[in-house]
């Protein structure tokens, strides 16, 4: 079982980035690193390097198209010059010049910590332990990977990141910014509230979150909610609702690990909830029919309460690697940005 | 339910356990393991717990039954079906005990303790402590002293209970009645409920000398078509046992006659007994002393001694002793008794001797001319009284010198009713019995019951002899005469012969016999009545002959009526137009004779063989014996409920406690003979029962000889195999239960969920 962090991880900014960046994009490469901060730098190079030109456009204020005047409309926008060479009244309408912002939403509740997967599998390095002395490689260790990345390439565009770390409540927030230190932030809030012992038996409770998380949003943006969704479903409608209300856009990123898909175990050991649901002593093999069942439904469940919605979802497993869900990502935002244009 | 190996089945029990135990460490011993779905593992639980409990419970039953079973089969359980499956069979013994006086015989003589019949008893207890009431064991005891007793039929499953019985068991003086146990047992063996599958043992534990088995008698089979018998015997008993038989001892007169006081008359004041021995063992030379006293109200004189020599080879010898009978009063008790030997049993011998001062008979007739008239008119009832009392002038004034006091009574005023007259006469002569009616008949009948001994003479003057009708009823003897006359030997007549082919003990006459030779040869009888025994007289013995013509043909007979009286009938009357046997010197002591024997031997039994039937007495309710320590109901038709196995002196109760008569019950001389007989001569004698016939031989192991056979034929595996095929029935069937309990082969349909993600997210990715 994945050990919480004892504290924020150390970064090393004399360490050179790898040459091959895109080898970094696969968990091995990954958990090799010792900092999730450097981490994420190289899935974002490596993730460009694949792309072989810059996604990224730029932004700037362009006339957008004319429309006839109707009644009431304010006369400052006419077109005087083409009223000038056509005598018909045309409102001229501008881009709105939009500020591309992103707020991520990292679980870290309890559920959150399992991981099946040794921390020298995924580091692929000879490395049997975390910096932190974890000899797993948890869904929160693959959500925060994601996470860094994500602001990762958001910033380094110029646009806003905040981030909140969450569980039953917001445990840490990083209000939105563009700035070069927004980036040193994010990465502390992530390394500090990740799975503290107070944490273990945390529940989540996405609904408040998001209240909490409205609270501090004053415009539209792009929000990004990275969990295991172990919770209830009306609840995850009820969160995705409110964001739908506020008018923001949302991407689900679902992590799991693959022993949670597959449940293949066959000893039969107690199971130990990690929020607080007690043991219980079962024989996996007995089970794993009725349980597939379960997981397999509430999936299905999650991903067409995002979709129903109109959001986007992703579903990750902890032994795959982050690309597929960056680039989805990246084409997410570049459709964000072009529904922008067109407004 | 019992064990063979209760040690190891306790112990495998006791492993039931283990499974469990197992179960339960395992259960602590295993770390929880973190689980972050844990809601749908819940659900799944919840939805699937009553299944995987029933599963759990099934299998962890399943397991503790194979343990069990196992257990079981090393413990390998008695059970009657079970064994029967696997050849040890229920077992049915039937513990054949000879008890007999035989069985008593002992090697060294004077210590009864250590005879053979200890030994058989040994045998038998050892027998039992084999036997396993769990496997459905089961045991029988019969006695086999004569009349052989079922003690325990049928089977009893309480061993121990039937070895307390073999304890208990009491040597008889009475012969082995093997026929009567044996059909006793085939009876048992025939009517045995739930004997399917149990295996019949019958075995014999006796000496088998000559004297408790009779070796040239054929036995029949004890097997039936369904169950076969096995048939096991004590190794008969080969050592020489030298033993002295008392075949008999009887005074010469039953009857002593004591006389008026001061009128000691000769042969009043002493008793001739004869005694007769017999022998068995090596039949070398040597000598036997006898002793006999006559012992009355306590006192016990000083004993007589008769000394026998013997010849090698000798086998029977006779002893006379007299004694002196002055003293003896009415309880008199003859004792004989010889030297220690082989078998004590067979050392004494008793007898009750009746003694009266005066013998009273009663002559029945209606006129009496004795003394008055010539000899040529004498009728026959005037002979009879002059040769009852040939030494007093007139018979009626007083009793004889010899004892005999003769009174005369009417048939008329029997018929009267006075048949009081009768009470006390210890002979009745009937005389001119066609002047009795059935009034007198029954009167007649009824003092025979009460003992008198009756001598019945024809009238000499009856053509037709119809009154012989009305006899024979009265008094159901089993009988039949001519109702006319037979005229024999023509004018001369025919002679008597003086030879008679009845036993001593039942000849009336057996005393006179010797000197029947001269005096018989001057009569002549001219005139007989004819016998004509009845076929349909089945229960009472056929009528003696007492005397006969020369030609065979009877002329005095002797019968007992159904109540055991003695009845002697003359077929011709003593008149001298009959014959001339009245006037010739045989006469008195012919009559003479005849009263005092008979008188002797009418009425209730005195001796009896151990093991006989005792003839019915009138009036007895009740046998007790003299010491006080058993007593025996006699049945509503005279014959005791127990038969008398043991030797000793009883005494025949009335309701009112009054005592009837002693009886003296002595060993069956026939019992005495310790002859051993060859071990393969009674092996093939017993291969008659069953083809499975075997003697008790000592095993080299030192295990008791009983053990062993019946231990023979347990050689079944120390283990049971059906159990232990149970047991692997049980693990193959916990096996398919844990495998199909296992969900392995979901195994293959597995990885619903991670197929999905998958596709779910390389769709997302493409």
């Amino acid at each position: 079982m994945a050990e919480p962090s004892p504290g924020p991880t150390s970064l090393d900014p004399q360490r050179p980035p790898e040459v091959d960046a895109s080898l970094y994009l696969h968990p091995h490469t990954l958990a090799r690193l010792g900092s999730f901060e450097l981490r994420a730098k190289m899935i974002v190079e490596g993730f460009a390097s694949g792309q072989h030109r810059s996604p990224y456009q730029g932004l700037s204020v362009e006339f957008a198209q004319h429309r006839p005047y109707v009644h009431g409309d304010d006369l400052r926008h006419l077109d005087w010059k083409v009223f000038g060479r056509t005598d018909r009244l045309q409102l001229k309408q501008h881009q709105q010049e939009t500020n591309f912002d992103l707020m991520i939403l990292v679980d870290s509740s309890g559920s959150m910590s399992y991981g099946s997967r040794t921390y020298e599998d995924a580091s692929g390095e000879g490395r049997k332990t975390s910096p932190d002395g974890r000899s797993n490689w948890s869904k929160f260790d693959h959500a925060t990977a994601l996470a860094a990345a994500l602001a990762y390439i958001t910033l380094r565009q110029g646009d806003r990141v905040g981030t909140v770390v969450y569980a039953d409540e917001v445990r840490a927030m990083v209000k939105r910014s563009s700035s070069q230190g927004t980036w040193r932030q994010i990465v502390g809030a992530l390394a500090t509230h990740a799975l503290e012992p107070s944490n273990r038996a945390r529940t989540t409770d996405l609904a408040r979150v998001v209240d909490q998380t409205l609270a501090k949003l004053t415009n539209r943006c792009l929000v990004a909610i990275i969990s295991d969704f172990f919770m209830d479903l009306e609840k995850l409608r009820d969160a995705l609702a409110r964001l739908r209300f506020h008018g923001h856009d949302v991407l689900v990123f679902q992590v799991l690990d693959r022993a949670e898909l597959e449940f293949d175990m066959t000893d039969a050991a107690p199971f130990e909830g990690m929020e607080g649901e007690g043991l219980v002593r079962i024989d996996p093999r007995a089970i794993r029919k009725a349980y597939l069942e379960q997981i397999s439904g509430h999936l299905t469940g999650v991903e067409k309460a995002v979709r129903a919605f109109g959001y986007d979802y992703q579903r990750l497993s902890t032994h795959d690697w982050l690309g597929p869900p960056l680039a989805h990502f990246v084409a997410q935002r570049n459709a964000l940005i072009k529904r922008g244009k067109q407004r | 339910m019992n064990f063979l190996n209760p040690g190891l089945a306790a112990i495998g029990l006791a492993c039931i356990a283990v499974p469990i135990l197992i179960h339960i460490l395992m259960r602590r011993r295993r770390r929880p393991v973190p689980w972050g779905a844990m809601q749908f593992l819940l659900a799944a639980y919840r939805q699937q717990r009553r299944r995987m409990n029933l599963e759990q419970w099934l299998l962890l039953a399943s397991r503790c039954l194979i343990v069990a079973l196992i257990a079981l089969a090393i413990g390998k359980p008695v059970l009657a079906a079970l064994g029967a499956a696997e050849g040890i069979r229920a077992r049915t013994v039937y513990i054949l005990l000879d008890n007999s006086l035989t069985s008593q015989t002992s090697t060294s003589p004077g210590t009864a303790s250590s005879g053979e019949f200890t030994a058989l008893k040994e045998s038998a207890r050892t027998l039992l402590s084999t036997l396993s009431p769990g496997r459905g064991d089961r045991a029988a005891l019969i006695t086999l002293a004569g009349p052989a007793r079922a003690d325990v039929l049928p089977a009893a499953p309480d061993a121990a209970q039937v070895a307390q019985l073999v304890e208990r068991t009491q040597p008889a003086a009475s012969r082995a009645d093997i026929e009567g146990a044996l059909r006793l047992t085939r009876q048992a063996i025939q009517e045995e409920k739930d004997a399917a599958g149990s295996e019949a043992v019958v075995v014999v534990l006796s000496p088998f000398r000559s004297g408790a088995m009779d070796l040239a008698r054929t036995l029949e089979s004890l097997s039936t078509t369904s169950r076969p018998v096995r048939v096991i015997a004590e190794s008969p008993a080969q050592t020489v046992a030298d033993n002295v038989t008392i075949a008999r001892a009887q005074p010469l007169r039953p009857l002593l006659i004591t006389g008026d006081a001061g009128a000691a008359g000769p042969g009043t004041g002493s008793i001739p007994v004869r005694i007769e021995l017999t022998r068995s063992g090596s039949l070398a030379q040597g000598v036997t002393q006898v002793r006999a006293w006559l012992a009355s109200s306590g006192t016990q004189p000083p004993a007589q001694t008769a000394v026998v020599a013997w010849t090698p080879g000798q086998r029977t010898a006779t002893a006379f002793v007299t004694l002196d009978a002055r003293a003896a009063t009415q309880d008199a008790t003859l004792s004989v008794e010889t030297d220690a030997d082989a078998l004590l049993g067979d050392n004494t011998f008793i007898r009750p001797i009746e003694s009266v001062s005066t013998l009273r008979v009663a002559l029945i007739t209606p006129t009496l001319s004795a003394g008055a008239s010539a000899i040529d008119t004498f009728a026959s009832q005037d002979w009879l009284a002059l040769a009852l009392s040939p030494q007093t002038p007139n018979p009626l004034r007083a009793a004889d010198a010899s004892g005999i006091r003769l009174e005369t009574v009417d048939p008329a005023r029997l018929t009267a009713g006075a048949a009081a007259e009768l009470s006390g006469a210890a002979t009745i002569v009937v005389t001119q019995p066609h002047t009795l009616d059935a009034g007198g008949w029954r009167a007649i009948a009824a003092a025979a019951e009460r003992g008198s001994f009756l001598i019945i003479v024809p009238p000499e003057a009856e053509a037709a002899h119809t009154w012989i009708d009305a006899c024979v009823q009265a008094l159901a003897l089993p009988l039949s005469l001519s109702r006319e006359p037979t005229s024999v030997g023509g004018d001369e007549g025919l002679a008597l012969a003086p030879q008679s082919t009845l036993p001593p003990d039942e000849d009336l006459l057996a005393l006179v016999r010797p000197e029947l030779e001269e005096l018989v040869k001057p009569v002549r009888v001219r005139k007989v009545l004819t016998l004509q025994p009845r076929s349909e007289s089945a229960g009472t013995p056929a009528p003696a002959t007492l005397l006969a013509l020369a030609d065979g043909t009877p002329f005095m007979i002797s019968a007992r009526t159904p109540s055991g009286s003695l009845v002697a009938l003359w077929l011709a009357p003593p008149a001298l137009s009959w014959t001339d046997l009245p006037a010739k010197p045989l006469m008195v002591p012919l009559l003479q004779e005849l009263v005092r024997q008979g008188a002797g031997r009418s009425g209730p039994q005195r001796t009896l063989t151990a093991g006989n039937a005792l003839r019915a007495v009138t009036g007895a309710t009740e046998l007790a014996s003299t010491d006080g320590a058993s007593l025996i109901r006699i049945a509503g038709d005279g014959t005791p409920l127990e038969p008398l196995r043991s030797q000793g002196l009883w005494n025949l109760r009335a309701n009112d406690g009054r005592t009837l008569s002693t009886l003296a019950v002595n060993h069956d001389p026939a019992a005495g003979d310790t002859t051993p007989q060859r071990a393969e001569d009674v092996e093939r004698w017993l291969s008659g029962l069953s083809r499975e016939v075997s003697l008790l031989t000592s095993a080299p192991t030192g295990e008791a000889p009983a053990q062993s056979a019946l231990s023979a034929r347990r050689s079944a595996p120390p283990i049971s195999f059906p159990l232990l095929i149970a047991a692997g029935a049980v693990a193959l069937l916990e096996l398919l239960l844990a495998r199909w309990f296992s969900h392995a082969k979901v195994e293959t349909s597995a990885g619903t969920a991670a197929t999905a993600t998958t596709s779910t997210t390389g769709s997302a990715a493409a």
